[in-house]
């Protein structure tokens, strides 16, 4: 019996009866159900929902919908109560997986609370016939003394097949009171946000800047290491919250990328500032280290869990269980140094130099167009790898790889810096191969890592229960064997691999685009 | 798309309040339902408060060119194609066209990827449009009053389909109005209830059922959990199960 529908945005309070009194006589307005309900949006820390055109509500302690941005094509299920939810958690149904597959191992949080007043009504003809079908919306926020203010409504008319003439009137009708169409929901979930000075995707862990080819280098730099900064200070709260494992991940990719970047410019600053630096930047790296380590262990069990056959798996168990125990004692630990003093003085203090002394601190070559000192950086790694790369056979030594693999990654960050000085479509399309070609050496690192720390895992087993650590003597042993022919597997694939970051666009990328410079 | 036909040469059986409470039976059921009122007087309609629409006849029904004037009912999954006054002469219209037993399977293609379920609400004749009634269906659904005169009349309804060459297991019967106090009833029922072609579901004649016309809603919207709302439902189930069979 559904048409399709219209959703008008109420600007200011209205009331229903108002908005449709110029109904013609013929038809009468019949309300429906009535319904207040307190709702939460949800969303993970990096927008997942959002960036996808989802928008999440808890209803109830544990009943979620999600829906479009215009609040239709809903998905309603139950869920955990807790206030921050894993969409794991969600143990059946298509809501559960619809989160987790969006969502994905981010936990979702509550982002802004609002009271919803819901109105279904129909509008009958002289048979009593329902011709049209609509649902009316007051969303109000409420202040911690409980006042409520106006927020945003909205007004949904549905037609009825065959009915097409009314639809038609009350459509006029809206559109001369000045009503216009639009998303409700993410409408309203935007004016939420805004009266908390927030807004939709207001984090991306993605990082981009837009830079202006003739800026100094050392002002582009200034930059891109207030956005890391940045990144870092608000990855913080989540990581010391423990809410879920991406927090620390992010808050290291822009550690990293921070210290890659002083690296970089290193020629340019005083030695002394930039030693200082690096150092109490590598020292909260070593800090947050563990954590991290053990973070990538234990997401990736279900991996492990299919290396092993059935006989094996008790032990495996048992190794899970001492690893999430580590990463309770590392987790306090690493909590400890992120709070203490002389971190959080050191974060101010490289704040501080960044703000104002960075720029009056640098030597002439710091002054050059940033775009010029990009190509050359960029130039020069690339010219590297391509040939320390050509330079690996299968006879070379696992650290020449592992060596190709710090280059590609510091090439990476130089892409990703200086993107938006370049034409979009080869910076993409070299950047796309060179992340094959870091897939693989990445997989070949963390083999060698995996199969080195669960070694050490199984040489520190003496002593304590006699059948418990043979077992799980027994379950390192099988995954250190099959991480390893995993290893070699990848190792063989490197030369193709390699190959065709070589034979693709990369070396017109080098000689037709850096030439012209 | 499964068609199911509501027919019977009889009039006032009880064909157009089954076609009413077990279209709704079937679109509650979860399955896209297009109830068709083949019978000039509307009362399918009627029990839905849905007037065709001015522009529809009998020449655009002939068409094939239904979609614009099928009406939402006020229920889920469930649609109406009103029938129009010039409806009384589909069986001269039919025959024009060469007397063809098939025209109405032309006329409802247009409809079979919409809907899952199609129910006819037959005028009671015996003539050209009851042999495309026959011919198109995929169940012919008769209620039949236990008495003596009905039984012959769905016993005629079986030699016109021999003759028309189709499956006797299309034909399903069941007992419409049933008052067991009455003799002729009861006998009735005994005596050919058993037979394969009689589902075991009845309904019994309900006052519930007579109030339609003045609720003009099916007895499950009305006077939900009645006698008369379980009687459909249960009648609905077992035509469903019948007509999966086949
Ligand atoms: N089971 C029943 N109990 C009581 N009255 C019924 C029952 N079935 C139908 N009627 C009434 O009998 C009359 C004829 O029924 P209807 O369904 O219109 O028959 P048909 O379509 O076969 O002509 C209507 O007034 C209807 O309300
Ligand atoms: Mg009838």
């Amino acid at each position: 019996m559904k048409e399709k529908s219209v959703t008008y945005i109420l600007q200011e309070q209205t009331e229903l009866v108002t908005l449709l009194s110029g109904l013609p006589e013929k038809y009468t307005l019949q309300k429906g159900e009535f319904s207040v309900a307190t709702l939460s949006y949800m969303d993970t820390f990096d927008w997942r929902l959002y960036d996808k055109g989802f928008i999440c509500l808890r209803q109830r302690r544990s009943v979620y919908v999600l829906t479009d941005f215009n609040g239709e094509n809903i998905i309603e299920g139950e869920g955990p109560a807790q206030r921050n939810i894993f969409p794991l958690n969600f143990t059946t149904g298509v809501l559960g997986e619809k989160l987790q597959s969006v969502a994905g191992i981010r936990v979702l949080l509550p982002l802004a609370e609002i009271v919803r007043q819901s109105q279904s009504f129909q509008i009958v003809n002289r048979d009593q016939k329902v011709v049209l079908l609509g649902s009316f919306e007051l969303n109000e926020l409420v202040n911690s003394e409980g006042e409520p203010t106006f927020l945003s409504g909205s007004l949904r008319v549905q037609g009825v097949r065959g009915y097409v003439k009314i639809l038609t009137r009350v459509v006029e009708l809206l559109q001369s009171q000045g009503l216009e169409a639009g998303y409700s929901e993410e409408r309203t979930l935007r004016l939420a946000l805004a009266s908390m000075g927030r807004k939709p995707l207001d984090y991306c862990s993605q990082f981009s800047i837009i830079l202006d080819p003739a800026e100094a280098v050392i002002q582009a730099a200034q930059k891109i290491f207030l956005q890391l900064l940045d990144e870092m200070e608000r990855n913080v709260p989540g990581i010391i919250q423990d809410i879920d494992t991406e927090f620390l991940h992010d808050f290291r990719v822009a550690l990293r990328r921070t210290r890659s970047l002083l690296g970089s410019i290193k020629k340019m600053l005083p030695s002394a500032d930039v030693d200082q630096f690096q150092r109490g930047l590598q020292e909260i790296g070593i800090a947050t280290g563990p954590v991290r380590d053990l973070d990538v262990y234990l997401l990736g069990k279900k991996g492990y869990q299919a290396m092993l056959p059935e006989g094996l798996q008790e032990g495996l168990t048992v190794f899970f269980k001492e690893l999430s125990r580590q990463r309770v004692q590392e987790l306090r630990r690493m909590k400890k140094a992120l709070q203490s003093r002389n971190c959080k003085q050191f974060l101010r203090r490289w704040r501080r130099y960044v703000e104002d002394s960075l720029i009056a601190s640098a030597y002439a070559a710091g002054h050059e167009p940033c775009k010029e000192v990009a190509i050359k950086a960029i130039r020069k790694r690339l010219r590297s790898i391509l040939k320390d790369g050509a330079g690996i056979t299968s006879q070379s030594p696992d650290a020449a790889l592992h060596g190709l693999r710090i280059q590609a990654k510091k090439l990476r960050y130089l892409l990703e810096f200086y993107r938006s000085l370049f034409p979009e479509a080869e910076m993409n399309s070299l950047v796309k191969s060179l992340k094959k070609l870091q897939d693989n050496l990445g997989s070949f690192n963390d083999l060698s890592v995996q199969q080195g720390m669960l070694g050490q895992h199984q040489k520190g087993l003496a002593g304590g229960e006699q059948k418990k650590a043979v077992q799980v003597a027994a379950a390192l042993g099988g995954l250190i064997t099959h991480l390893h022919e995993e290893q070699k597997g990848v190792r063989q694939e490197f030369e193709q691999r390699f190959k065709q970051f070589t034979t693709t666009d990369n070396r017109r990328f080098l000689i037709c685009f850096f030439n012209e410079f | 798309m499964k068609i199911i036909a509501i027919y019977s040469s009889k009039g006032g059986v009880g064909k157009t309040a089954t076609a009413v409470n077990l279209s709704y039976g079937c679109a509650r059921s979860g399955k896209k339902t297009l109830l068709c009122d083949m019978d000039p007087q509307g009362a399918a309609g009627y029990y839905y408060r849905i007037r065709p629409k001015d522009s529809f006849n009998r020449k655009r029904f002939l068409k094939g060119d239904l979609e614009p004037f099928i009406r939402g009912t006020d229920f889920e999954n469930l649609d109406l194609l009103p029938a129009h006054f010039s409806f009384r002469n589909l069986d001269i219209a039919l025959d024009g066209r060469g007397g063809s037993a098939n025209e109405l399977k032309k006329i409802f293609t247009c409809v079979k990827d919409e809907y899952d379920v199609l129910i006819l609400d037959c005028p009671p004749n015996m003539t050209l449009l009851s042999e495309n009634i026959i011919m198109v269906a995929d169940l012919v659904l008769t209620p039949v009053i236990p008495t003596t005169l009905s039984i012959l009349s769905f016993a005629q309804l079986i030699k016109l389909a021999d003759k028309l060459e189709v499956s006797r297991k299309k034909l399903v019967a069941f007992f419409s109005m049933v008052d067991k106090r009455k003799n002729m009833h009861s006998d009735t029922i005994s005596k050919f209830g058993k037979k394969k072609m009689f589902l075991a579901s009845e309904i019994p004649y309900l006052a519930d059922v007579e109030k339609m016309g003045l609720f003009r809603q099916p007895v499950a919207v009305s006077v939900p959990a009645s006698a008369a709302a379980m009687a459909y439902e249960q009648l609905w189930l077992e035509v469903w199960r019948k007509g999966s069979q086949l």
